[in-house]
């Protein structure tokens, strides 16, 4: 019975959308076009309301509507984020409508965890950006296209190599084992690769910055979320938009290196010309001439980008999808290194049920391809004598043997491959059913397949690759992941103007990881000359000697491991009048990963918003419109940094293969592999705690021309995760060290986003937007009973018999990145490095010089500066980014200045600055450098084709670029290096922070030239 | 009501869903694939064989623990060679001045007792409850203990007896702990020295306890030389191991066969990794000479007045790389524009960058490095062997007035080594002999302490305090550990 009457419903419904006739009694028909007055583009889906009654219509795809009116009608015009309009219809029978966008965009959704928000109901730190906001330029990845956009969000992307991610960090460091990268989640599936997807599926960015907002996501937000939501069909005639561009790149700026002819000089200057005679460093072609051959030039070019994609969306009310396949591929502008990808995704929504119950399917199939660099034939390239040539004369490579520091980077580079491909799947079904006024309740299923190939060969016809003899391995692993989650909503409205919002849910993760490796290499330098490498490189790994003559235990590995993360969350939020509203959340999240005795945590937070302008004291000022308070605090936890199994005491060979186990069984004489404690077991394992309060002021002045969020936060983590020493006492430990809970590092700052139209008249306008964000972090506690952190020593000073010099060290009640280095006195008179004592006087001693706090790697300040400008049909934009009050060493400056040992490699220019008798490298202050910098970012000059008739509805040509300049007083190539602060490959001590060192890739200065087509 | 109806059936079903998943999947124990809960495992005689063999995999971490420390005697330095060896490390080493959080003190700690907790964790196990394995595992942690002793002096004694948090013993304890652990281990361990190579036999608990007894005086201020003769004669009379004829095979890559050792630790090039002395001894150049996989770092070296120490016709004395560096197919190589010759002499401690600093001082390959090698060898690194038992025997006698019985030991030592024996001899020459039988052994320190010339100057050593005998407890270790106390003489 139920059934039929549901079919004779939409019967009847769809009766009326087919019948225009029934509206017959209206006078007359207006047709019309609304728009949005920023870009000219068509607004679909706007509402068209005749004032004073309830009849009204939508707007098509096109942005065009058709409405019955009688006379002297007002139109009642609006779409979520524009101000809405009134227009007057007197006699005309076609209107177009430019809305112009709500400055304050106090209307906008705001995506956050398990739910939206409208803006101004805010209780937390959230900022959303849009596909409009993205930066211009050559943006393989969506981080690097909302770099500088967010106060707080510091965004580095350290080289110009296409396969590096940035490194991301909000607000400051939190943690030093915990993992430091925010949470990401990309259309509710949370954990999605972020550079898995291209930047033009993205329709928002929600950033959750503080407690308040991230802890509904519990033990994984401490790092605050990223929330994408990619683009969606809608209602309405197909769109077909096709994107394109072409991307050219080259390096930006070059290291002063010495030439050929002025390293002999140089040579000749420092060591005598004897030294010339040297026939292995100082060859000869057959006329007698020397060779002169630019190494960097050698292994570099310039590198073409292209992207293309094809999106195709459109619907019904019922139906709609969108489908787009995106090809980028991006030249390394060091040769052999590239990255290629493909991203498919197709997203659909269904309603069905009177539109009670909405499905959405997403699906998302990743397919990466990159050549990988090896960053030490950059290195040798820098410092491979100009005076040799790149072959000898029966077409081998040159090389100097018995040398310690010069391999031949060409022949590095031409005899080593390292492809990675990987696939990514991502499908997610989401559905929300209401079965009672505002009860609804929502299943969020997603499955996430990540599957990748490493391949690695090295030719051991090579002398940089001897050592190894030859290497060729191939890897495969896969990380498998299912999400479930069950929600239960309820919204309710009471009194004239108050609300109230409480959700509730349940959520599931469940990771699954293995892989397996295989490895051999030739075996025998002897057998070099049978060049499997160009036979077979790594695709026939069977083919090689190794495992014959060596049998490693390490040819093969492979692992597999398991983990789960379920929780419960609540949230609930009241909004009462236009004045106060009040969000509560909390999320109680249990991991596998966890310690016995801490198996589960509790993860609360609490914020209100006070909306003062709405407060008679304030209200109707011209000057300031709005203003609102926000004051949260909340607690959120960092577990990603533990891996499974840390917290048990378990037997085991350690996987890839270490021979670190294996013992010599006298009985057959043979190796055997062995079985031994892996690690210290800790029952008490548990996620890192952070605490945070924060206090923002969003305002809008000047009749909502200038807006604005000023925000201020403070951060403490507590239960830090770290390797810490213990006591060896030969009864409680078996290693030196355990992951556990002890330290506390605290971060504060101030962030400030604000900006408006400047200048807005009907054909010019200029939009300015100023985002910085200053913080300050203190490292508060490394130790507690068993546990002290030791000294823990990082930002490797490298050099010449330099192995374990560092420049900065963890302590307490210092910033984390803190340079404590000694002072620079000058030379004596054997060209010793002088450094200042403790008593004032000089030591050529290292072991004796006095250390001083000489400022931090990490910047204290970071401010960009964003431009748009429209005239008529063109637009340009730009953006600043300034990074200020970093210190950076210049490693690479003092290991290329160092007179004393240029016959073992190339120099600067600037070699002839320094005694002649420098030969004894030494960390001061000497190499201490200010790392201050503005970059002009990223800059865009684009023409919308006015295009007339229906085939075309947007054409737009532009040109755009990256990196055009750097100001900056740094004297080596780029100031903006990696400053990741978390754990190095060895989980021992941090990833060095403000250090310049020579094999950074470089970075680029791109061009770029554009298309887009909407059909 | 229909409506309501239906409302409450859609939650009902909602409910019984969520209850479901809630049971389902709130479980939090963790299933292990590719390692095994200590537990579960060591319940077969081959299982518990796999628990035992990287005990002495452990013992490997011998070399890493010593090859640094070495550089605190005379017979072995890193002099910075222009911007090369520069770390201080070295130059503490050579003249004495080591900070207590020196690094090379927490390897030497952690080495000793992370395997005394390997041991401690095993010795419960009830698969090793026969007497024969508790014999074996208590030698093990005795020699650990003894290297406490040695090393360190006032240490913690780590057994069943010693509860959760042991305590820290003067140094006559822990000598007094390790005697009566090796007296007790004597009767129940093998002495089937093949089947025993590199492992516990009865002869190395022996040899723990000559070694405590010849220092008995350094370490509790009684001399206890008769003793070391008991402990020497059960080894020598064994008659299991003799002194080899060729000198040098004992250090061979093969050395697994050689009979002169008494315990070593195997090493492989690729199935242990860990013995890489040539790396850091020879000159970069050498790379051509022994076709090796990357150039060598060019560090330690000895001293003149050491090499001096060698006879032309002692066959140890080929243990040296002197002179000119050839290629492996004969020709002389030159370093920079300068004939790559090794000088004898080591001009200053801190040498100007150039061909001189990196050609200073002689190299040793006494265990023979592999031509083609890459980085690891395979050689068996040697602990204790015969010829140092006979040495120390001939000591004993010496120190009791035996000199006749003395001079039998020596020179039959020295007449293996193609030089002529004594025919008068001091305790001095003694102390030579074993600095040209063990040199860079790691006997060294050991050795002048006991000898009382551990003050002395010698190189660029100027004269030291005695408290240096004993190495300070690391560091690390006194902060975390409250039951630690700083030796005499360093900073508490």
């Amino acid at each position: 019975m139920l059934k039929f009457y549901h079919i004779f419903k939409s019967m009847l419904c769809l009766l009326i959308l087919l019948s225009p006739g029934w509206t017959l009694a209206q006078e007359r028909t207006i047709t019309g076009k609304v728009m949005s007055a920023d870009d000219n583009m068509q607004l679909p889906g706007a509402n068209i309301l005749v004032k004073g009654s309830s009849t009204g219509t939508v707007t098509d795809s096109d942005g065009q509507f058709s409405l019955a009116i009688g006379d002297n009608t007002t139109l009642v015009v609006s779409f979520v984020g524009y101000v809405s309009q009134e227009v007057v219809i007197t006699n005309q029978t076609n209107v177009t409508i430019s809305l112009v966008p709500d400055a304050t965009s106090l209307a906008e959704v705001v995506v956050v965890g398990y739910g939206t928000v409208q803006k101004k109901d805010l209780t937390g730190s959230v900022t959303n950006l849009s596909q409009k906001d993205f930066n211009a330029g050559i943006n393989p990845n969506p981080l690097q296209a909302i770099q500088g956009k967010v106060a707080g969000l510091n965004i580095t992307q350290p080289s110009g190599d296409p396969n590096q991610a940035p490194t991301v960090r909000l607000r400051g460091y939190t943690s030093l084992a915990g993992g430091s990268d925010p949470l990401y989640v990309v259309d509710g599936v949370i954990g999605v690769p972020i550079n898995s997807i291209s930047p033009s599926d993205i329709d928002k960015i929600d950033v959750l910055k503080d407690a308040s907002a991230s802890a509904i996501y519990g033990s994984r937000a401490a790092n605050g979320v990223i929330m994408i939501t990619t683009k969606r069909g809608k209602d309405g005639r197909p769109t077909i938009s096709f994107n394109n561009y072409i991307g050219m790149e080259s390096i930006s700026k070059r290291l002063d290196l010495l030439n050929a002819d002025e390293y002999r000089a140089e040579v000749t200057r420092i060591k005598g010309a004897a030294s010339l005679s040297d026939g292995l460093k100082f060859p000869t072609d057959a006329n007698g001439n020397g060779y002169s051959t630019d190494w960097m030039k050698q292994i570099t070019r310039t590198g073409y980008t292209n992207n293309h994609e094809l999106a195709l969306a459109g619907g019904t009310s019922q139906l709609s999808y969108r489908g787009s396949l995106n090809y980028m591929k991006r030249e390394g502008i060091v040769k052999n290194t590239d990255f290629e990808r493909i991203t498919g995704r197709i997203n659909v929504d269904q309603k069905a049920l009177n539109d009670k119950l909405q499905i959405q399917y997403n699906l998302a199939v990743t397919r990466t391809n990159s050549n990988l660099t090896n960053d030490d034939v950059i290195n040798r390239a820098i410092l491979f004598l100009p005076t040799l040539p790149v072959h000898n004369a029966d077409g081998s490579y040159y090389e100097v043997p018995g040398s310690f520091d010069l391999y031949n980077p060409v022949a590095m580079q031409q005899n080593f491959k390292k492809p990675v491909a990987t696939t990514l799947l991502v499908g997610a079904i989401n559905a929300k059913y209401e079965v009672a006024k505002g009860l609804t309740l929502g299943v969020n299923g997603a499955l996430q397949s990540e599957q990748s190939r490493n391949q690695e060969a090295y030719n051991v016809n090579t002398k940089a690759y001897l050592g190894m003899l030859g290497q060729v391995s191939q890897s495969y692993s896969q990380a498998n992941n299912k999400l479930l989650e069950l929600t239960a909503q309820y919204k309710t409205n009471f009194g004239a103007s108050n609300n109230l919002t409480v959700l509730g849910g349940y959520s599931y993760q469940g990771f699954v990881n293995d892989g397996f490796s295989a490895m051999n290499n030739i075996g025998d330098p002897s057998l070099a000359d049978v060049d499997l490498y160009h036979l077979y490189g790594y695709n026939n790994l069977g083919a090689y000697q190794g495992t014959l003559i060596r049998g490693q235990s390490n040819y093969v590995s492979s692992y597999k491991n398991t983990s789960a993360l379920i929780s419960f969350f609540g949230r609930a939020t009241v909004n009462l009048t236009d004045k106060y509203n009040i969000t509560a959340t909390v999320r109680r999240d249990g991991s596998t990963k966890f310690g016995a005795n801490n198996k589960w945590g509790t993860f609360p937070s609490l914020a209100a918003g006070w909306t003062l302008s709405n407060e008679g004291f304030l209200s109707g000022g011209r000057t300031l419109n709005y203003l609102k308070l926000r004051v949260g605090w909340g607690q959120t936890g960092n577990a990603e940094g533990i891996s499974p199994y840390r917290s048990l005491l378990l037997y085991g060979t350690p996987p890839g293969g270490s021979t670190s186990l294996s013992y010599y069984d006298p009985t057959t004489g043979q190796f055997l592999t062995g079985v031994d404690i892996t690690q210290n077991a800790n029952p008490n394992l548990k996620w890192e705690i952070l605490s945070q309060t924060n206090i923002g002021l969003d305002f809008e002045l000047f009749d909502g021309k200038v807006t604005g969020t000023l925000e201020v936060y403070d951060k403490r983590t507590k239960d830090m995760l770290y390797n810490y020493t213990v006591p060896l006492d030969g009864k409680n430990y078996f290693t030196s060290t355990q992951l556990a809970n002890v330290g506390e590092m605290s971060n504060k700052g101030i962030e400030l986003s604000m900006g408006g139209d400047v200048i807005s008249s009907d054909n010019f306008r200029w939009n300015t937007r100023v985002v910085g964000s200053v913080f300050k972090n203190m490292v508060e506690k490394l130790s507690s009973g068993d546990y002290q952190s030791g000294e823990i020593l990082y930002n490797n000073f490298n050099g010449r018999g330099l192995g374990l010099i560092t420049a900065s060290q963890l302590r307490e009640g210092h910033p984390m990145g803190e340079f404590y280095i000694p002072h620079f006195r000058g030379y004596d008179e054997n060209g010793n490095i002088q450094y200042e004592t403790a008593d004032g006087g000089v030591t050529t001693d290292y072991a004796s010089a006095k250390k001083f706090e000489k400022g931090s790697g990490i910047p204290k300040a970071t401010v960009s500066w964003i431009n748009s400008f429209t005239y008529k049909h063109f637009d340009f934009s730009f953006q600043l980014r300034g990074v200020f009050g970093n210190k950076i060493i210049n490693n690479l400056r003092s290991n290329l200045t160092l007179s004393g040992s240029i016959l073992e490699n190339n120099m600067l220019r600037d070699i002839d600055q320094y005694p002649a008798n420098y030969s004894i490298p030494g960390l001061s202050d000497q190499w201490l450098e200010s790392g201050s910098f503005v970059r002009l970012d990223n800059w865009q000059l684009g023409y919308n084709i006015p295009v007339g008739g229906n085939a075309i509805k947007n054409a737009r040509v532009y040109v755009a670029g990256n990196n055009l300049f750097v100001i900056t007083a740094y004297k080596g190539v780029d100031p903006e290096l990696q400053v990741k602060g978390d754990l190095g490959a060895n989980y021992a001590t941090p990833n060095s922070i403000g250090m310049d060192y020579s094999n950074v890739y470089p970075k680029t200065r791109s061009f770029q030239l554009g298309v887009n087509l909407t059909f | 009501m229909k409506n309501f109806l239906a409302i409450k059936r859609n939650v009902a079903y909602a409910s019984i869903l969520l209850i479901g998943f809630n049971l389902g999947c709130t479980d939090l124990g963790e299933t292990v694939y590719d390692q095994v809960p200590q537990d579960q495992y060591g319940n077969t005689e081959g299982q518990l064989n796999t628990l035992i063999g990287p005990l002495y995999n452990g013992l490997g971490g011998y070399f890493a623990a010593f090859e640094l420390l070495n550089c605190v005697t005379d017979e072995e330095l890193a002099p910075t060679r222009g911007g090369d060896w520069g770390e201080p490390e070295w130059k503490f080493m050579m003249e004495h001045t080591w900070p207590t959080n020196f690094y090379g003190f927490d390897n030497m700690w952690n080495f000793i007792y992370s395997n005394i907790a390997k041991v401690n964790q095993k010795i419960t196990n009830p698969g090793f409850q026969s007497p024969e394995a508790q014999a074996e595992l208590r030698t093990l942690r005795a020699f650990y203990h003894y290297l406490a002793l040695d090393n360190f002096g006032n240490v913690l004694i780590a057994d069943e007896n010693a509860g959760d948090t042991p305590v820290q013993s003067t140094r006559k304890e822990v000598y007094d702990y390790v005697e009566k652990e090796l007296l007790a281990a004597l009767p129940n361990l093998s002495t089937n020295v093949r089947a025993k190579y590199s492992r516990m036999s009865k002869y190395v608990a022996h040899m723990i306890l000559a070694k405590l007894y010849l220092n008995a005086e350094v370490y509790t201020g009684t001399p206890q030389w008769a003793n070391a003769i008991a402990q020497c004669d059960s080894i020598i009379q064994s008659g299991q191991f003799v002194i080899a004829t060729d000198f040098l095979s004992t250090f061979s890559v093969n050395n697994e066969n050689s009979q002169e050792i008494i315990l070593s630790t195997p090493f492989d090039k690729s199935k242990r990794t860990g013995l890489y002395l040539q790396m850091s001894t020879l000159h970069y150049l050498h790379q051509q000479t022994y076709d090796l996989g990357s150039a060598p770092w060019n560090g330690y070296c000895t001293y003149a007045e050491f090499y001096d120490t060698f006879e032309d016709d002692d066959v140890r004395k080929q243990m040296w790389l002197t002179g000119q560096i050839y290629s492996s197919s004969g020709e002389a190589l030159f370093d920079d524009t300068q004939p790559a010759i090794l000088t004898k002499e080591i001009p200053s401690f801190k040498m100007p960058a150039g061909p001189d600093a990196r050609l200073a001082g002689y190299r040793s390959v006494k265990y023979q490095v592999e031509r083609g090698a890459t980085f690891d060898m395979s050689n068996d690194f040697v602990i204790f062997r015969i010829s140092d038992v006979y040495l120390m025997r001939g000591e004993a006698h010496q120190r009791l007035g035996h000199l006749g019985e003395a001079m039998d030991d020596v020179n039959a030592v020295r007449t293996k080594r193609g030089v002529d024996g004594f025919s008068t001899m001091t305790l001095d020459d003694i102390l030579a002999e074993r600095g040209r039988e063990l040199a860079w052994e790691y006997h060294r320190r050991q050795d002048l302490i006991r000898f009382g010339k551990f003050e002395d100057a010698w190189g660029f050593k100027p004269v030291t305090q005695d408290y240096l005998r004993l190495f300070p407890i690391p560091q690390s270790q006194i902060a975390l550990n409250p039951n630690l106390t700083q030796n005499f003489g360093y900073p508490q």
